[in-house]
This record gives structure tokens, sequence and C-alpha cells, in this order.
């Protein structure tokens, strides 16, 4: 049994139009020290599975099927109260920096004591602080600006605050949300290197969003790649970047310039992801399908499994 | 930020200098003439013009204002018409009384609003949310003596909890056996009715204006992150958002605190409250001039001076502004 | 987390600090010692603005002088007539001489020291020395003023001074001791009056039955007992004086509302003040309360501008005379409070008053009013585009009304006090403009603020009506000679109609002149007389003083002509034997 399974997970947004289901049987599985990247376009679902994952949806929001089973526990069957136990103690999450993960009128070292003796009281403030010098240096953050407001950081010692926060409770699975979107090219490849060496470090499973493909995966062992909320592919990062099977998946490859990979043309893909409201008949991306068969329109698809751990979800491979 | 505070205190003298010239010309063109107020039938044309002279209201308007302003700069208002007594000791009388009575209110009235605004935003779309967001709006537009007379009757009269009005009563305060424990009681104890006015008056808008902010606030990033560090949800609404919320509540408060030393006449004088601004209206009705243009540039440096103190107090607590 | 309860104490703290001060109100409520068991307690409107009697005139101040300083006569309450006061007897005058010789009373300034004729001596000198303008036409026609020995005053006159007996001889006196240092520093000043009215006084000596003990600005002032009081015990004008209670606390209302309802809990025993009509209905039904009608020496009057067109006009001036209906406004605007006057001089002052009705103070219906009016005007020359007319019980409003010279009549003034100072002269105004358009005269009342509206009509002189009132006039008719005086037609100067009159000049100045009142009375009436003829100054009503009491605690209430809050009501107040306070 792997360490985070997720099987058949379906997330739906109550709105004033009816029900969003944002997210629609998508299931996948995380082991120690594994790390998985969710990919897609914005509004696909990937961070909604974040939010589900850590308990976390909006008043709104709420799982309509499937579960979420951390370490052998069904964590939907949790109430309010357990679930903030275990958050950030068993899931912690690495937020975009850019934006004001960081609370901007406290001190950055504050923010993370403050994560430290929610979950264990008994420890002393003068101990907690002990241990965020540990992780600043973990992180490679001076400790002379552990008293700093996060206004006084880079955007890279910001980024590596918040790395540092979500590493304060020795968690099992961490979630990060495009991490280092926000940051320049060099100090974002540092900051994947690190994120890797601490991962092997600590033996953490990862969840690694991401819009882009191309940091997915140098980073992560396997990828699913998320259409409409529906994950359209799934297997290892040789399997999906070396034969991607779904029409999204090689579309989205296309789409990016892979590190360190031979020049191509860029091509974007054209049209919008459809709406997730209502009911819907056929393959989801059947409306920006470059090889639309005349079946797609009434099946929805099933996952089909192409290869050892690679599953696809269309009808045409 | 010690610069910044040397040029903006140098802004505000000269900003008092054009108000204390302003005062002088508006009171001096304003109808009635302080004396023309005496119709004491003993009073003579001559005498009269004597007491004009005397007053030093005969002179040519510019050597009145040479004067006036010489005496401001050497820190001497004048003397009251009508009481006789020199300005500064009208208002060092009045003045702590109404400071009393304002800022306590401003300040009760804004901890609750800032409570209950953090409430409400925190409870949006619940009936909490929807008592005090309608019970700010309906207090919040209560006439002000209406509201004073009904609590003054139905408290001061009728079940007779508290005095009806004024600030201490003579039984305590002439009674030689009183102790000073016994004395603050009392001043307390006439506190309750007009700070109780104030408080109805005043909360709502303190709880509007945090409620909004904090709405503001709830929306940010920090507040996910905090909820993802598994914080209490009064961890939370107490610790990360009305932080950052009542970043505007404090000019709010801040300038309403200025505000409040030229009183509320209203209130002042619905509650027989011996304050300052009682003593403002009844200056400017009586053309009493030295008193009124005093009082005036009082309430001005006050509000001139806390708007700097709001700023400063606004870089302390938003760390990310600097001067 | 590590500061999370002291935001929980935030929360909480306007809860908390309201249920502490809840706790701790007990305290004050319990009872407190004996000390104030015999001390009056009145309720006023506004604090007194000085105890400085040269400088503050207001009613406010008045009413805590008139318990410290005492005059040589005082008026009596049953006939209204001067009583010898801190005088032993009336007034010697020498006609020859001119000369009035007053010999005092053994009397002591409240710190014990004797008060002699240097006294009186000294204060008729400052008045004189420094014109203190509240005093010094009282003063004017005095000459010279001696101290014959220890106990007797001579005040020599320079000219014969009708009014001087009543007016000079009822100021206050007081004490060289005191006043004569300030006099001198005052002297070494620039401006040595200035400087006395702006002497700080901090602790004044009192002649009177009361001497301050504790002022709190704004909140109360406390007179105790003055235990040199001269009258203490003695027997004037029938009266045997006290003072009974221990002392008088006086204390500020911001508004009538709450001065009522202290005098219904019992916080005050009186409001010293009018009462307004709309709170006699629940005070009629209190039984604790007790109301009290009273004359006043007060006019409200109509002024006319003279000096211009049409209200210079006899004829016009008699035909506004006829629109207004007196009774009405007494009816509507005074709630029935009040009494119509016809003489300018109020019916409270009996000897000097003209009890006679002028025409247009009869009872007439409305459409002989007008009818009349119009009759007036017509045959004064004035003539309308549209003449007022009746069409059955229906009046159809003159227009165009045009004066003798045919010209159109332009907008003419009625200047009024706005509402919020005095609702009922702003309501007279209102009322005047409409009676007056009626028959087409194109009068609009113009409220404005009180001091404006005194420097418009006394300075500027740029009016054509203007209502008015003097709430408290001297008992001595002196004021209504110069009123009216020609002489008195300048800037600030006291004619403010500009009437000019040499019948009524010559028998004003005659009856200034007249020094036995049984001369000067048929005088002051024949003046009235012509005043009612010749209407500078329509009187309009004397408002009746009603005031509120409570007798639980203290009886012997004095009525008088101006209220119970006389300095006889102080002296005289007993307190209530086994009485408590509610």
């Amino acid at each position: 049994m792997a360490l985070l399974e997720v099987n058949h997970l379906s997330i739906g947004y109550q709105t004033a139009k009816g029900l969003l289901r944002a997210v629609d049987d998508v299931s996948f599985a995380v082991d120690a020290g594994q790390s998985l990247g969710l990919v897609g376009e914005s509004g696909c679902g990937k961070t909604t599975i974040g939010m589900a994952l850590m308990g976390l949806l909006p008043p709104n929001g709420s799982i309509v099927g499937g579960n979420v089973v951390l370490d052998g526990q069904d964590l939907s069957g949790l109430d309010e109260a357990d679930l903030r136990q275990r958050r950030w103690r068993d899931i912690a999450m690495i937020f975009q920096a850019a934006m004001n993960a960081l609370n901007p009128v406290q001190r950055v070292g504050e923010q993370i004591v403050e994560a430290i003796l929610t979950h264990k009281p008994e420890l002393e403030r003068e101990e907690a602080l002990h241990q965020v010098e540990g992780l600043y240096q973990l992180v490679g953050l001076p400790v002379g600006r552990m008293h700093d407001f996060p206004h006084q950081y880079s955007g890279g010692m910001k980024q590596r605050a918040v790395i540092a926060m979500a590493l304060a409770l020795n968690p099992k699975v961490i979630i990060a949300d495009e991490p280092t979107t926000a940051l320049d090219v060099i100090v974002q490849d540092q900051i994947l290197k690190e994120t890797k060496e601490l991962q092997k470090e600590f033996n953490i499973a990862i969840i690694f969003i991401s819009h882009d493909i191309s940091i997915v995966s140098e980073v992560c062992e396997m990828i699913g790649v998320m259409y409409a909320g529906q994950m359209v592919e799934r297997g290892t990062t040789r399997e999906v970047l070396g034969q991607p099977r779904h029409p999204y998946t090689q579309a989205l490859l296309n789409s990016f310039p892979a590190l360190g990979g031979p020049r191509r043309p860029l091509r974007p893909i054209p049209g919008e992801p459809p709406l997730l409201i209502g009911r819907r008949f056929g393959c989801r991306f059947c409306d920006r399908c470059p090889v639309p068969a005349s079946s797609c329109k009434l099946e929805p698809p099933e996952l089909v499994q192409v290869g050892e751990t690679h599953f696809v979800r269309c009808d045409n491979v | 930020m010690t610069r910044y505070v040397i040029n903006r205190l140098v802004q505000i003298v000269v900003i008092l200098f054009m108000i204390l010239t302003i005062l002088f010309v508006l009171f001096r063109l304003a109808p009635g003439d302080p004396v023309a107020r005496m119709v004491d039938p003993n009073m003579t044309p001559e005498d009269a013009a004597r007491l004009i002279a005397q007053l030093g209201l005969d002179l040519p308007i510019w050597r009145q204002y040479l004067t006036y302003l010489g005496n401001c700069l050497t820190g001497n208002f004048g003397h009251s018409f009508h009481y006789g007594l020199p300005v500064l000791e009208i208002i060092g009388q009045r003045l702590p009384n109404t400071i009393l009575l304002f800022s306590t209110g401003v300040l009760l009235s804004a901890v609750a609003g800032i409570a209950w605004g953090k409430l409400a935003a925190w409870n949006k779309g619940k009936a909490t949310d929807l008592w005090l967001t309608v019970a700010s709006l309906i207090t919040h537009t209560l006439f002000l003596p209406w509201l004073a007379l009904l609590l003054i009757w139905v408290f001061g009269y009728k079940l007779d909890w508290f005095p009806i009005n004024g600030m201490i009563s003579d039984e305590v305060w002439l009674d030689p056996d009183s102790g000073v424990l016994l004395k603050a009681w009392d001043v307390a104890y006439h506190m309750i009715l007009p700070l109780g006015t104030l408080f109805i008056m005043h909360f709502g808008a303190y709880l509007l204006v945090m409620r909004s902010s904090m709405l503001e606030t709830l929306k940010e990033d920090y507040i996910i992150t905090a909820r993802a560090k598994g914080l209490t949800e009064k961890a939370i609404r107490n610790h990360h958002a009305a932080p950052n919320a009542w970043l505007p509540v404090v000019t709010s408060v801040g300038l309403s605190l200025a505000f409040s030393i030229n009183g509320g006449a209203l209130t002042e004088t619905v509650f027989s409250w011996p304050g300052i601004g009682r003593e403002l209206v009844f200056a400017v009705s009586q053309n009493d001039y030295p008193l009124a243009q005093a009082s005036f540039l009082l309430v001005a440096s006050v509000v001139l001076i806390s708007n700097l103190v709001v700023d400063v107090l606004y870089a302390y607590l938003d760390p990310r502004i600097r001067y | 987390m590590m500061r999370a309860p002291v935001f929980r104490l935030a929360t909480t703290l306007p809860l908390l600090t309201i249920l502490l001060v809840l706790a701790l109100m007990w305290p004050s409520a319990a009872p407190a010692a004996d000390w104030d068991r015999d001390v009056l307690r009145v309720g006023v409107l506004e604090e007194p603005k000085s105890l400085n009697p040269w400088l503050a005139g207001d009613s406010w101040s008045s009413h805590v002088q008139a318990l410290l300083y005492q005059p040589l006569y005082l008026r009596e309450p049953a006939e209204l007539k001067p009583a010898p006061w801190l005088a032993a007897e009336p007034p010697v005058f020498d006609p020859q001489a001119l000369t009035y010789t007053v010999r005092l009373r053994p009397a002591r300034w409240s710190d014990g020291s004797p008060l002699t004729a240097a006294d009186v001596v000294f204060t008729a000198e400052l008045i004189q020395a420094l014109k203190v303008p509240r005093f010094a036409s009282l003063f004017a026609a005095l000459k010279q003023v001696e101290a014959l020995d220890q106990q007797t005053v001579r005040f020599k006159l320079s000219r014969p001074d009708a009014s001087f007996a009543a007016r000079a001889l009822g100021a206050p006196v007081l004490s060289q001791a005191q006043w004569r240092p300030v006099l001198e520093q005052c002297r070494l000043t620039q401006r040595p009056l200035a400087s006395l009215l702006q002497y700080k006084l901090e602790d004044p000596l009192s002649n009177g039955p009361f001497v301050l003990a504790e002022w709190r600005k704004g909140v109360y002032l406390y007179l105790k007992r003055n235990p040199h009081f001269f009258g203490q015990g003695l027997t004037i004008a029938g009266r045997k004086l006290g003072p009974e209670i221990s002392g008088v606390v006086f204390k500020v209302y911001g508004t009538s509302d709450a001065a009522v309802l202290a005098l219904r809990k019992g916080t005050i025993d009186y409001y010293w003040n009018n009462v307004q009509p709309g709170y006699l209905r629940d005070l009629t039904r209190d039984p604790a309360v007790r109301l009290v009608q009273s004359q006043k020496s007060a006019l409200y009057f109509l002024g006319f501008n003279l000096r211009r067109l049409p209200t210079g006009e006899a004829a016009f001036r008699r035909a506004v005379a006829l629109l207004i209906d007196k009774q009405f406004v007494i009816k509507r605007v005074l709630q029935g409070a009040g009494e119509v006057m016809s003489s300018l001089l109020p019916a409270g002052n009996r000897f000097y008053h003209l009890n006679t009705v002028p025409d247009y103070d009869q009872p007439l219906t409305r459409r002989q009013r007008i009818d009349q009016a119009v009759e007036i005007l017509a045959g004064a020359g004035f003539s309308w585009d549209q003449r007022p007319a009746w069409e059955g019980d229906h009046l159809r409003p003159g227009r165009g009304l045009r004066d003798p010279e045919g010209n159109p009549l332009r907008e003419l003034s009625i200047l009024t006090p706005p509402a919020d100072y005095d609702p009922q002269r702003a309501m007279v105004g209102v009322m005047a403009q409409e009676w007056l358009g009626q028959v087409g005269i194109p009068a609009f009342a113009r409220p404005m603020a009180f001091g404006a509206m005194l420097e418009q009509v006394k300075s500027r002189r740029e009016f054509d009506m203007f209502v008015l009132g003097y709430g408290n006039l001297p008992l001595d008719p002196g004021w209504l000679g110069a009123f009216f005086l020609g002489a008195n037609d300048r800037p600030r100067g006291w004619n403010m109609s500009g009437y000019h009159s040499p019948e009524f000049d010559s028998l004003a100045n005659q009856a200034g002149r007249a020094m036995d009142p049984q001369e000067r009375q048929p005088l002051v009436q024949e003046m009235q007389r012509i005043l009612m003829k010749d209407t500078p100054f329509l009187p309009l009503y004397n408002p009746t003083l009603t005031e509120a009491l409570r007798e639980d605690r203290f009886s012997g209430w004095v009525e008088m002509v101006g209220g119970v809050g006389n300095l006889w009501t102080f002296c005289e107040l007993t307190p209530r034997a086994g009485r408590a306070r509610p």
C-alpha cells in the first residue's frame, strides 16, 4: 500500500449556476520519497486536488466521490478537529511565494514558530526558535534574517522560507503548488535542486503542482496530466514524456520549451477548456482535439492502461 | 523617519499660521459685534464704545491682526469677552472633560466595533453577520439627541439607575467625607449614559469598516497558509486576519480621536457635560473672538498632529511602510 | 497563539468596562452624610459667566451675584417698593442741595470685617472713575459722594435724576478692601477698564446671605450660608429673614428636558427658568412638583424703523397694529401663557403703568381688522392694483400696494431672532408676515442670529420692522424715556426706532427730573399715551413666567414679579421637619 492514495476522487463546487465538478474521478498514489507532478492549464483542477488533500476546500466545495487515504487512514472520514491536527504535521504545503503566502505584518521566523507551536504546544518558545534556526540553515537562509518581515526578503528568500516552513514539522507529504513560478530561472533551478535533495534526505512524498510540464519533468518521477477536472494521462515521467499518448499531453509538450531538449517550434493549444457545470457527454478534450473521432462526442472515454504504470483516458490509443 | 516627522511638523506650523489668519478674518467678517450682544438697557452708546475700545476692537483691523499674531506667538490668546478669564484657562478647564468622555467613547466603540466587525466578517452571510450589520446601520443613523434623551428618560428617570446628566454629583463631591475613590466612581457613574450613547452611535462605523477590511483580508493567501498550518480558526482570525484588517481602521480611529477634542456640542449639551464643544458653540454664537479663535486653533492643531501620529503609527503597524 | 489572550481581552473589554462601572455604581447611590440636609438645589440652564460684578450682566450670573452683593435698597415683594436693605431707613432727600443721605445698618463682610460708609463711597467712585459700563449710566447724575461718618453716606447730584434713588441706590455695594488694590493695579495698565473686567476674582467677599464655597466650572456652584449676613434674624418689610437653609447649590443643566426631569426626580428643588408649555402637562400631574406663575417685568414688541418709509408713516404703523391680533398670538404662540400688552410699560409696574386699551387692541374680528386697516391705508393715500376684497367669507388678498406717491412698495423686512434662540419671536415674525400679506403689504420675516440682528438694528439701522424683547426690565420707568428720546437716536443708541417727538422729549425730560414719584407718575403715563398713539414700538405681549419647584424639602417660597427666584425666597426658605431626600 502506498503512503498516499487518492481513489476516484471527485470534487464539486456549489455555484449559482449549479454544481461545478472541478475534479472528476481522479486516482493516483504516491510513496514515501516519491514525487508526483500534477500538470495542466489553470482551472484544470490540480490546485483543487491540492486543497482537498489539505482539507482546505472553500466552504462551497466538497468531496462528492472517492476518498483520500494517508498511511492507511481515510482522511475524508475525519472531523475538522482531527483534520486540523494532521495538517502540516502529516501534509504540509509549499505555496507560491510571490503571492502573499507570508503574512506581511508578522516576522518570518515567527510564522514558522507559530506552525511548530500549534502542533507541539508542549515546546518552549525558545526551543521552537532554535528549531527554526535549524530550518533556516537547512534551506540556506541566513539565520540573522529570522526576525525580518517578509517584504524585506527577496523572492528566492521568501520561497526558501516557505520551504522551511513546510519542513518544520517533518511531514510525510508536501504539496508544492507552483512553488517557483514567479522566480527567475536561476533561482528556480537552485531551489528545485535543493528541494529534491531535502526530499531525499527526509524521505518525503511530494505532490508537485505546476502548469509547466518541463519543470515537473525535472523534479518528478511520476506525472499526472490534468484536463478539465480529469486526469487524462498518468505514468512515470519517462512514460509520459517519452510516449505521450493523450493528444492533450502531446499538445502540452509542444507548447513548452523543454529544458535542455532540442529546439523546436512552440505550438499553443487552440480553443478553451469546457465549462464544467451540468452533465457532459463524451470526451472533454474533444472540441480542441486535433484527431477527434466521431465516437468521442458520445461516450466518455475510460482510463486505459497502455504501459506498466501508464494510463490514458482516450479511446483512440 | 525623524526627517520625515520634522518635515511634517514644519508643514503643520505653516498650516496653523494660515488657519490662524483665516480664523481671524472669518470672525471679523461674521455679522454681529461682541458688545451689541449686551443689550443691557443701562448701557449708553458711549459705554458701548468705551467697552469696544477697551477690548481693542476699535483699532484698524490690520493692527488688531498684528497684535493677535504677536500674542499668539507668545502663547497669549487673550481673555474671553464674556468670562473675563484667560482663554487658555477656560480651555484648560473644559478640555480634559471632553477628552475624558469622547476618547473613552471612541476607544470603547472602536474596540467593540473592531471586535464585532471581525466576528461579522468571519461569519459572513450567517445570522451573526446579519444582526451585527443591520444593528450597525440602524444605530449609526440614529439622531443623537433623540437617542440621548431616550436613554436619559428610560435609565435616568424611569428606572433611576443613572444620574440624568452632568459629570459629577455635588452630593458626592461636596461631601467632606468623600474619598478620591468615591469621587472617581462618581465620575464613572455619570459617564455611563453619555458613553452608552456615544457607543451606540459610533460602534457601527468601526464595525462596518472592520468588517469590509476583514473580508478583503480573508481573501489573501496568507490566510490559506495559516489554515494549512493547522491553526485554529480563532488564531487565524485574531492573529493573521485582524492585524492586517485593522490597518485602515487605525486611520479612522485616530482621526475620530482627534476630532473628539472638539467634542460633540450636542452630546455635551444633552448630557450637560462641561466640555469644550459647548464653549465653542457659545463662543461663536456670542462673537467671543478670543475664545472662539483659540478653540478652533486648538482643534486644528490636534487634528493635524494626530494625522501625523496616525501616519507614524501606521508605519509601526505595517512594516511595509517606511518614510 | 502567544498573543491570543490579549485579543480575547480586547473583545470583551467594552463589556467588561460596562460591567465594572455598573458594579461600582452603588457606592455613590449610598446615602451620603448629613452635610447637605439643609442645602437647596437649584437647576440653571447656563453657568454663571463670572462672579466679577463689574463684568457679567447675564441673567445666570445675576442670579448668583444677587445672593452675594447687596444693594442699599431692595424691592419688597408685595408692593415692589424699595425697602431699606443695607440701608437702615429710606434715603433722606434734600431738594435744594440735591443730596440723598443714606444711613447704613450695622453690617459685615463675609470675612467678618465691618461694612462701612467707605465701602459705599468706594463703589460709587470706582464706577465713576472707570465708567464701568454696567453701572455708569446709573450714576451719571452723581456729582460727589462722601462718607459723613462710619454709617452715613451722602450722594450729591449734579442734576435732578428721578431714577437715581431707584437705580443707583439699588446697585450692589462692593468691598473696598477687596477692590481698592485691584483698582490701583488696573489703573497702572494700558486699559484699566478691560483689566478690571478681566480681573480674576478668586474669593469674592460677600455682604449677602450666602458666600461662595466651591465653584466647579461647568458643573455646579456651591454657596454656603454667610455667618456674617447682616439680615440674619432681622425683620425687613415685615418679613423675617434667615437664611434658614445652610447653602445653595446651583447645578448646570444643558437642556430644559434634563432640568425638568431632575426636578421631578428630586435632584433639584427648583428650576430657575421659565418652564416651556410643552412640559406643563406632565408637571401638573406630578404631585411632588408645584408650578408657580408670576408676572414678569418684560416687554416683547414689534419695532418700526421711523427713519424710512412706509414704516415712518404713522398711519402705516397703525394699520400694522390693527392687523396684528395679539390675542391670537398669545393663544397660539404662547399657548395662553401671557398677557396682551397695550402700553410699553409692563402692567406689573402698577404704579406707573397706563391702563388704557387702544382701539387696535379691542377685540375685533379678522374681518374688522382687515377692513379698518385697509381704510386707514387708503385714507393715508396708499393704493392697490387690486384692493383686498371679501367674496363672502373669503378674502381676496390685496395686491400691488403703492405708497401715496404711487410707487409700488418694496419688500419690507421683519427681523426676528432665529427659532432656536426664541421660537416664539420667530413665530410672531412669520405670523406678522402672513397678516400683512393679506392686505398686500410685502413684508417678509427674516430670522437671523441674535447678535447679527442687534447689529442690524442698533448699529447699521437697516431694517423695516423687528421683533425683540426685554425679559427683565427695571421697575423704574427711566428706560421708557431713554428708549424714545430724540437725542438717543444714534448708532448703538437706545432709540432704535429713530422716534422724534418734541412733545415726548419734553415730557420725558420733565419726568426724568421729577424727584417726587407722585409728580412723575402722570408724566410717565402721558408718555405711554403718546407712544400708544405714535406706535414706534407696537407692544405685543408680556409672557407669564411659569416656574416649577418642589415643596417636599423646603417651604416659604416668595412669589413676586419676576418669579420665585428672588433674594427674599433665599432668605426665608425653611427646611421642612422630617423631610428626606427622595
